[in-house]
């Protein structure tokens, strides 16, 4: 796969419609800084959750075999479709400390209503089904190898300050189900050909990715 | 309950994701959209693009049945029965990532996208574009969750129920081979090693290739 389609498909859309999203939502709620490595669950005794996040770095993780599913970008919106079961685990997780409000799907959806805000959760909705289109593909490339470059690209867009405190190998084991000697030889294998700078664990540049192994 | 109802508990998500499609809402929006649309004549199994002359286009699918595929790797996204309508969702993607496959016989109408969004507009149907997002939405996260951290065996067992729970019509008309290969990147061989062992264990009912009935399948290899 080449390099641009890859870079398109590991930068996440974002939508003007978020943000105004939030400023209707927000006069509802209440604001808390929340300190990292906190785990907030979309579904608590049966009833589903919206969290608003303005600001920090979070991630969003399932339980079942703690498998981190994505970074989020913030300012955001989670769990506003009501139709994600209870049992499927859903969490975010802080990875920095993240100011963060939460409150049931069911009355966000009650303020929507109430402010006539479909357009808006339609405009949120698309950019969430963009990223999900992508993600698809990000997350059943067809080879080892492939997998190993799509989460190269994506750690090399993220935060800096998130990348500086994420081991490489860290990064894709939890996003992936490559073993941990796979990781680390294909790892420095890329280094040693100089097509990544590795420093300490932490990614710093990408060069050309060979399109094969 | 039957087993094979009993063991749709496992996958009670995509179930009840089924049940939660918002027909009503997308038949309103159909009703407001209809007028605008030109008819698209179709054949089966025939290749639709979301983008025609630099033109993005929406799809409003009256009958019939068609299936989703990426064009990067052509596999399989998934499968959507009429009433739909496609391309509100891909708005802010590359037109050229999705195309669409007819499956039978099916009656399909074209829009342009800017058309579309329009009517939205001055129908005031953004409500039930946001209960046809949110469904959309679901099933594409379901899909990203399924295929991506198991092991061949899990995504064969989940696309078998898949196929189990599509229309009668599909069915009888894909091989359960073909139908995995198209949704998976699991090599013929291993799809059909692990076919032919269900079938032996009689877990699997089967017919040409075609599936014809579940019987409980064991969630380890």
């Amino acid at each position: 796969m080449k390099e641009s389609f890859l870079q398109g498909m590991t930068t996440p859309i974002k939508s003007q419609a978020t943000t105004d999203l939030i400023d209707v939502l927000s006069p509802y709620v209440t604001f808390e800084d929340v300190q990292a490595n906190t785990q907030l669950h979309l579904s608590v005794d049966g009833v589903n959750l919206c969290y608003i996040l303005l600001s920090g770095l979070v991630k969003v993780g399932r339980s079942s075999d703690d498998f981190v599913i994505s970074s989020i970008a913030t300012p955001n919106i989670l769990g506003i479709s009501n139709r994600v079961p209870h049992e499927s685990g859903l969490y975010i997780e802080t990875v920095s400390e993240a100011r963060i409000a939460s409150l049931p799907t069911l009355r966000a959806h009650e303020i929507i209503a109430q402010n006539d805000a479909w357009e808006l959760l339609a405009g949120h909705l698309t950019a969430i089904a963009s990223n999900l289109y992508k993600k698809s593909v990000l997350m059943s490339a067809p080879t080892t190898y492939d997998v190993m470059k799509f989460q190269l690209m994506a750690l090399m867009q993220e935060p800096e300050d998130l990348r500086n405190a994420t081991s490489t190998a860290k990064y894709i084991i939890e996003r992936t189900r490559l073993s941990r000697s796979t990781v680390m030889k294909m790892l420095s294998q890329l280094k040693q050909g100089g097509y990544i700078d590795i420093e300490d664990g932490v990614l710093k540049a990408v060069h050309r990715l060979p399109n094969k192994y | 309950m039957t087993v094979f109802q009993h063991q749709k508990n496992q996958f009670s998500e995509n179930e009840n994701l089924r049940n939660k499609k918002p027909t009503a809402q997308i038949e309103k929006m159909l009703s407001c959209l209809k007028p605008f649309s030109n008819n698209f004549e179709t054949q089966d199994r025939q290749i639709i693009n979301y983008m025609d002359n630099e033109k993005r286009k929406c799809f409003l699918l009256h009958k019939g049945s068609v299936s989703l595929y990426r064009s990067v790797d052509g596999m399989v996204l998934n499968t959507e029965s009429a009433p739909f309508i496609f391309g509100m969702s891909t708005q802010m993607t590359d037109p050229e990532y999705l195309y669409i496959r007819t499956h039978e016989h099916s009656e399909v109408s074209w829009i342009p996208l800017e058309v579309a969004n329009q009517v939205i507009a001055d129908n005031n149907l953004w409500r039930p574009l946001s209960q046809m997002l949110i469904y959309t939405v679901t099933r594409v996260y379901d899909h990203c969750t399924k295929i991506s951290s198991l092991s061949s065996y899990d995504i064969i067992r989940y696309q078998l129920y898949e196929l189990m729970g599509e229309t009668e019509a599909i069915r009888n008309s894909v091989t359960i081979a073909n139908y995995i290969q198209s949704r998976t990147f699991l090599s013929r061989s291993s799809i059909m090693k692990i076919l032919a062992q269900l079938k032996t264990g009689g877990y699997i009912t089967t017919d040409k290739g075609l599936l014809l009935a579940i019987h409980n399948i064991p969630l380890k290899y």
